[in-house]
């Protein structure tokens, strides 16, 4: 067979029209979830001290220009997302709806990286999708593509996350699971277990084993259903034992329904004797969108392919430098704790302690002290501040100690190198101590 | 229907286990109770009477002012602010609620006390409760008691007055804080020793002690030892230090490490030092040798610590190594902080 023919067939395979329930079911399930995940933050009370009491926002590079809207603004934002995201999952409007659920999802993310979330990311990620997956109601087709790139996105979650576990520290230390596990001795029935010595390494190659294997073994129908069942085991139990994980697991395990038959929820309402009214098939002439998704989708794809991987263009363990580490799905990988302090030596070449406590809060401080470019951040921030009382061109010096791992304490960046005249950009980082 | 079954076990069976409600042996629980009855209550137990202490010999030394009975006087006092030293870092529950940190160690203002002995109007206990921090507590009693090596130059009536109206003062606050710990409290709520042991979630308890000792740690290390090191002038580092005329800051800061030392041994039963994981098991030790280290540099001080630049900077680099193993290593140990460093969680 020639290119040309295996080529020809590869789209002809993407392009068979399949039975569109499994997409839609992950779109309504999707909906909810963002939808239920917004909602916590306004229940919870987590948007006040998140995004409107600290004096200073942690912004993403080229994003500065993004800030937290005044007065009830982000209440009313936040209020947004959840109607936004039940109108997606009802698939009210369900492109322009996903199209701002995106907008106002990734605007949330981008105020502040002291809450980065890999499964935020991804949340942002699969609403830039759904934007151009022709998921609309009354849809009862969809052509194949569009269930290979919701598993796809759901797929690449667990291998780059098993990728990202291959690492000494997992795999022959059984960190940081060595640390954590040990805290959950008092859970009922599995405290005991959990907090035997050897329990973390075993738990950390079962981890790396479940997460390599879990897409091909969801893909193969006849191991589909027990890796399902193994899947919400995994999960249930990650949430037992690590209940600081939020509505990750939820959302893996619902994502993970995709990887059933396209006409799965069909089948489960007929087992079940569930009928349904059936909604007229609706039939759209396609749009500009439609014309260019497969190659939206396919940029996407690669994309997150690549970032990923960027992480080997920097010199250095990524867990360490943190250079590359966002955006990656480096899940549950790293336990880092640090101390950071700041000096400003102004023009005089007096030496001024700073207290961080007066420009951060206390989570952003902790999140700071063991990441470099947040570090940089804020070393900008005391040289502004400074410039702005009239001191003129201050240094600004950082010394940072960080355990990572359980590892004794160690500087992480170069004390000796004035902050204030390094620029923030994507390129390595020299004054990051390395080794 | 076999296979299903099999399914359905494997999902619903963590599913149970979550239902279960949360009572099983944690051995954070055994480790607070011992530190609360171990260290904590009689840390509060030692600073009330020695407070108690204190007030009867300010009032000998008022009743009969000597050479002997002012020296009597000070020692009370050294012994008194240094039992209250071994409390601080365990300042939160009852502590935290009455802000006694601010009322009995604020940093005293000489120039306001002076205004208040050189006034007229009556020096209460009533009246100097009701004032600011900076004119009460130990750091004030200190300015009174150790202004002269005359003892006449004290004991006046107005110095007399003061002296006997701030250590009732400073008596009152911290035998309230004894009985908090040791007796029923208002409302009928059990003593905060009690409440502190059977805590819900032992890990918030621990979250308590641990994060409070860090709240020493940096203030110790980053707001007094740091700054003070960088200053030519004695008056200023002594003032960066909170050191007044007793020149007795290293012998507080020793107290103040050995209680946070305390916490962690196991001499006498089990404390945080036990939680650790075995995987972090050295990090305990190494705590416990960066704080000897300290307190064996704190312990060496002889006199005013802002006196000798030289100790001043050994305390703090042995003071700080200690801060850093406790703010991150212990931390990363005993899971104090959020846990998840990769920023993966929400649910905290």
């Amino acid at each position: 067979m020639t290119a040309a023919e295996h080529a020809r067939r590869v789209r002809a395979a993407a392009r068979r029209p399949v039975d569109s329930a499994s997409a839609v079911a992950f779109r309504v399930l999707f909906g909810a979830m963002v939808a239920v995940a917004a909602a916590r933050f306004l229940i919870n009370g987590w948007v006040a001290p998140l995004y409107l009491e600290p004096r200073f926002h942690f912004t993403y590079l080229g994003f500065g220009w993004v800030h937290p809207w005044p007065g009830a603004g982000m209440y009313l934002h936040f209020s947004a997302i959840v109607v936004l995201g039940m109108a997606v999952a009802f698939g009210f409007r369900y492109r322009r709806a996903a199209m701002l659920l995106f907008i106002a999802f990734t605007y949330v993310e981008l105020l502040d990286r002291t809450w980065y979330l890999n499964h935020y990311y991804w949340v942002s990620v699969v609403c830039l999708a759904l934007v151009f997956l022709p998921l609309h109601r009354g849809t009862r087709t969809v052509p194949a593509w569009v269930v290979w790139s919701l598993r796809g996105l759901v797929g690449m979650v667990y291998v780059f996350a098993a990728i990202a576990k291959l690492n000494p520290d997992w795999l022959l230390r059984g960190m940081p699971l060595a640390l954590w596990l040990p805290q959950d001795a008092d859970l009922p029935i599995i405290g005991p277990l959990v907090a035997s010595p050897s329990v973390p390494l075993i738990a950390s190659w079962a981890t790396v084993a479940f997460e390599l294997a879990v897409v091909p073994l969801l893909l193969i129908g006849r191991t589909r259903a027990v890796t399902y069942a193994v899947a919400v085991v995994f999960h249930v139990g990650t949430w037992i034992v690590l209940p600081e994980i939020g509505m990750f697991p939820m959302i893996m395990m619902a994502s993970a329904l995709v990887f059933f038959a396209p006409s799965w929820p069909r089948d489960v309402a007929a087992r079940l004797r569930l009928t349904f009214r059936a909604r007229a098939e609706v039939t759209r002439r396609p749009g500009f969108v439609d014309r260019i998704a497969p190659a939206a989708v396919a940029v996407m794809a690669f994309s997150m392919v690549v970032l990923p991987l960027r992480h080997l263009a920097y010199a250095g363990d990524v867990r360490w430098t943190d250079e590359g580490y966002r955006l990656s799905w480096r899940v549950m990988l790293t336990e880092k704790v640090g101390l950071a302090r700041f000096e400003v030596v102004d023009t005089a070449g007096t030496r001024h302690a700073v207290n961080v406590d007066d420009y951060l809060t206390a989570p952003q401080k902790r999140a700071m002290a063991f990441q470099p470019d947040m570090i940089l951040d804020v070393a900008h921030l005391i040289r502004d501040d400074y410039r702005s009382r009239g001191m003129g061109d201050v240094a600004v010096y950082a010394d940072v100690m960080v355990s990572m791992n359980g590892r004794p304490a160690r500087r992480l960046v170069d004390p000796n190198v004035d902050l204030a005249a390094v620029a923030a950009d994507l390129g390595p980082k020299a004054w990051v101590l390395r080794s | 229907m076999r296979r299903g079954a099999a399914l359905a076990a494997l999902v619903l069976v963590p599913a149970a286990l979550v239902g279960c409600s949360s009572d099983g042996d944690d051995p954070r629980t055994p480790a607070i109770e011992n530190v609360a009855s171990r260290v904590i209550v009689p840390a509060y137990e030692d600073a009330a009477t020695s407070s108690t202490a204190l007030a009867a010999a300010t009032n000998a030394f008022c009743a009969q002012p000597s050479p002997s009975s002012l020296a009597k006087a000070r020692v009370a006092w050294r012994t008194s602010r240094q039992a209250w030293a071994r409390t601080e870092p365990f300042g939160f529950g009852p502590a935290a609620k009455r802000r006694s940190e601010s009322f009995i160690s604020a940093p005293a203002d000489p120039g306001r006390i002076a205004q208040l002995l050189g006034a007229t109007t009556p020096i209460t206990a009533t009246s100097l409760s009701a004032s600011a921090s900076s004119v009460r507590g130990f750091g004030a009693i200190e300015v009174v008691l150790f202004a002269s090596a005359a003892p006449a130059a004290i004991a006046t009536s107005r110095g007399c007055a003061y002296l006997s109206s701030a250590t009732s003062a400073v008596t009152d606050d911290i035998t309230q804080l004894r009985d908090d710990w040791t007796k029923d409290r208002d409302g009928g709520e059990p003593p905060f020793a009690v409440d502190l042991a059977t805590e819900e979630k032992p890990k918030d308890a621990v979250d308590l002690i641990v994060g409070r000792n860090i709240s020493i740690m940096e203030r110790l290390v980053d707001r007094q030892l740091d700054p003070a090191r960088g200053l030519e002038n004695r008056a200023q580092r002594a003032r960066t230090l909170g050191e007044g005329p007793a020149g007795n800051q290293a012998a507080v800061i020793s107290q103040q490490l050995a209680a946070v030392r305390s916490a962690y041994t196991s001499e006498d039963g089990a404390s945080l030092g036990d939680l650790f994981p075995e995987a972090a098991s050295d990090v305990r030790q190494r705590l416990l040798d960066d704080l000897d280290a300290a307190i064996t540099r704190a312990q060496k001080v002889k006199g005013a610590l802002a006196a000798d630049p030289v100790a001043l900077t050994e305390l703090y680099e042995a003071s700080e190594k200690a801060e850093v193993t406790l703010t991150t290593e212990v931390v990363s140990a005993l899971d104090i902080t959020v846990g998840f460093s990769d920023s993966d969680g929400d649910g905290g």
